[in-house]
């Protein structure tokens, strides 16, 4: 596979010029903290990154492990929709980096990561350059432009997507808390492949439950571009017919031809939506910083990985975990924080066998995405998965996957069991 | 002699398989749920990290065959044949246990105390647990809670436990809150 040679020279060559701007590092190549023993560097400290460098830890202490991350602080998409209406604070879903630091001495490094030379085993970053025995890429999604239909990410503080959870959580928060009666919204789902597929329904229930709660008699119009709801589809439609049938409206194979930020329109071959607020969810692809960092092939919007250890096939020594993988080069696994919590435990391994010369055991999965479809009831997805010889992919389990008979409140309770639980196992 | 011999060989063996490394990946997934090595920190999830050994292999193997009530369980379980079971439950029981860290009613634990005594029967002195009979000492006051009132109301199918018919909310509230109080 090729190199995006071209925009990868292009956008170094941009980021470079801008240290001077910035004044950030006068020469970003200049090394920093001298590598001694075995080192792996940690790219990304969400879900993928966060776990794999802590597994790394668990699996071997004598590895020095150097977490990058441009945040200081980590804001958990999981249970961001139940900030968005009101039922959590934001407070709940903020962590620091401290316990990585103290209970496994991971290397925490506050910078932005902006170029891989492949030659030297180096991550250039906005702090200057670290030398890796092996780099792990966990960078999450980056979002699609269309300006054919007027979509562009600047629109974003006016028609947020809230689908990176931090500012943009808080924008449409506060859009909704000005929600006059009567007033509508528009949520516009991305089209498959995009992180947490039940996301944007779970979203619009908890909208809708939003609308009902406060009696404000308004409406959510749900644009979905995908033939039908992409996840837990019966689940719920059932939750909309018995609880929102006045309030939400869905339309399935819906092209926007058009965006309209000032007058807050949006027309489609379905007809014309006007909204007081607008939740535009845009087409997804692999982080603006896989690109930089010249992980995705000319063309393609996705890294490709090696299935069984997940060394990225356009870099040696590198390797691509969470969001940003092609998944067709992994297998059946849908993009989620539990997923790539599992990837982040399967590179560990691999890296860590890597670095003694060994075969690293087969890949081997699990996720879980509890949804909330009101205030008190929940329903979830399943799946373990495992690698197979025959198709050499991480494949469902035969009868280990499936959904819930009905929604309940149990489950309501098992979403913030399960998030306090995978955060703990993430981060601390 | 022999008899002997092949038991060595085969306790000899299996000790080996379970030092192997590669078999941690299929315990490690459940700590998205479960917490890290299964110290849960969610209340309505349970606690599984230095639950007894035979009690684990029992309940997996239950979930596996849709054999118990359950929820998630009776999927992920299915991820697991009998080989698996073993050395999941081997893996989790030898966690140390990390009792519940979310706070219970003072006043309910004293309650329950002074009805707890028929329970240490089973689940031993304090709760403890041993073979088949779970510890529930330390364990989040939510799920005891929860997983009583099945037993109470028969959805949790189990001769032992079926003394929970006779007891109230109101007592079964007290005792979930005085066996997650004990937490050492
Ligand atoms: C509303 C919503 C609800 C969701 N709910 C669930 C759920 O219930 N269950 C579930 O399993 N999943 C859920 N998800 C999906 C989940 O959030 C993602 O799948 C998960 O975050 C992916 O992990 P990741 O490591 O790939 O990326 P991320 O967690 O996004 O981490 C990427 C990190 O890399 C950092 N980074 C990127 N580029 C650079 C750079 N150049 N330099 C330094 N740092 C950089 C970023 O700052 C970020 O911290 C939800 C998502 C959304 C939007
Ligand atoms: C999606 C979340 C999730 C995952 C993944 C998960 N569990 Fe569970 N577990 C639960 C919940 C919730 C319960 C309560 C029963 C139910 O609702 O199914 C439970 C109950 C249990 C119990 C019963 C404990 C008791 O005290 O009776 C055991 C044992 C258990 N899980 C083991 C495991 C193991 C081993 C794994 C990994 C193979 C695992 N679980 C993965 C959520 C999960
Ligand atoms: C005669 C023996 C016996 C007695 C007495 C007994 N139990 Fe149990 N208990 C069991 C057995 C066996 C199980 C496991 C049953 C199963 O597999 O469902 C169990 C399961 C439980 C569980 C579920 C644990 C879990 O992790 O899901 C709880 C909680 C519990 N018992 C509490 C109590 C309390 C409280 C009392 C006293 C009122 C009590 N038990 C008395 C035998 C007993």
């Amino acid at each position: 596979m090729k190199l995006n040679r071209r925009n990868f020279v292009k956008n170094s060559a941009i980021l470079t010029a801008g240290f001077g701007v910035y004044g950030i590092a006068r020469n970003a190549t200049a090394s920093i903290m001298p590598k001694k023993g075995k080192r792996v560097v940690v790219l990304g400290g969400g879900f993928g990154g966060c776990t794999a460098a802590k597994y790394i830890k668990l699996n071997d202490p004598s590895i020095e492990v150097i977490l990058v991350e441009k945040n200081d602080k980590f804001i958990s998409c999981p249970i961001s929709n139940l900030v968005i209406v009101g039922l959590r604070g934001m407070d709940f879903i903020t962590f620091k980096y401290d316990q990585l630091q103290k209970n496994y001495g991971i290397k925490f490094l506050q910078a932005e990561a902006v170029q891989i030379i492949p030659e030297k085993n180096q991550l250039v970053t906005s702090k200057g350059s670290i030398e890796y025995d092996r780099l792990v890429v966990s960078p999450g999604i980056g979002f699609i432009e269309n300006k054919e239909i007027g979509y562009q990410l600047s629109l974003a503080n006016k028609i947020p997507h809230a689908w990176k959870a931090g500012k943009q959580t808080e924008i449409l928060k506060a859009q909704l808390q000005n929600l006059p009666k009567g007033g509508s919204v528009i949520l516009r789902v991305p089209k498959s492949p995009y992180r947490c597929p039940p996301g944007p329904y779970e979203r619009a229930s908890l909208i809708a439950n939003y609308i009902k709660r406060n009696n404000l008699g308004g409406k959510i119009f749900v644009l979905d571009p995908n033939d039908d709801v992409t996840s837990k589809g019966k689940l719920f439609k059932a939750a909309w017919g018995d609880l929102y049938k006045d309030i939400l409206e869905y339309y399935n194979q819906v092209d926007v031809t058009n965006i309209n930020a000032e007058k807050m329109n949006i027309e489609t071959n379905k007809g014309n939506f006007t909204g007081n607020v607008i939740n535009f969810i845009p087409d997804q692809k692999a982080s603006d910083t896989a690109f930089k960092l010249g992980l995705i092939p000319e063309g393609k919007l996705w890294a490709f990985v090696d299935s069984y250890t997940f060394e990225s096939e356009a870099i040696k020594n590198v390797y691509v975990i969470g969001d940003s993988t092609n998944t067709g080069s992994v297998g059946t696994v849908p993009k989620s924080g539990y997923i790539a919590n599992s990837m982040g435990k399967v590179v560990a391994e691999s890296v860590v066998a890597s670095l003694k010369g060994e075969k690293p055991p087969k890949p081997f999965m699990a996720n879980a995405c509890y949804s909330m479809v009101s205030d008190s009831e929940a329903i979830w997805v399943t799946a373990v998965y495992e690698f197979d010889d025959n198709v050499k992919r991480t494949i469902t389990i035969k009868n280990a996957s499936g959904t819930p008979h009905e929604r309940s409140k149990i489950d309501a309770f098992h979403q913030i069991s399960w998030a306090e639980n995978i955060w703990n196992d993430v981060l601390m | 002699m022999k008899k002997y011999l092949l038991f060595l060989m085969v306790f000899v063996f299996f000790n080996l398989s379970f030092a192997a490394d590669g078999e941690k990946r299929i315990a490690a997934v459940c700590a998205g749920c479960h917490g890290t090595n299964g110290a849960s920190v969610g209340d309505s999830i349970p606690i599984i990290g230095g639950q007894s050994e035979d009690y684990l292999k029992k309940v997996m193997k239950e979930y596996s065959e849709d054999k118990r009530v359950g929820s998630v369980m009776l999927k992920v379980a299915k991820g697991y044949d009998d080989k698996r079971i073993e050395y999941i439950a081997k893996y989790f029981s030898k966690q140390k246990w990390v009792s519940s860290n979310k706070p219970f009613d003072k006043k309910l634990a004293e309650e329950g105390e002074k009805i707890a005594v028929i329970c240490f029967d089973c689940h031993g002195k304090n709760g403890k647990g041993m073979d088949e009979y779970p510890r529930i000492a330390g364990q989040h006051a939510f799920y005891l809670k929860q997983v009583l009132k099945e037993y109470k109301d028969g959805i949790n199918k189990n001769d032992e436990m079926s003394l929970l018919k006779e007891y109230s909310d109101e007592q079964i509230e007290a005792l979930a809150n005085y066996f997650s109080s004990i937490r050492q």
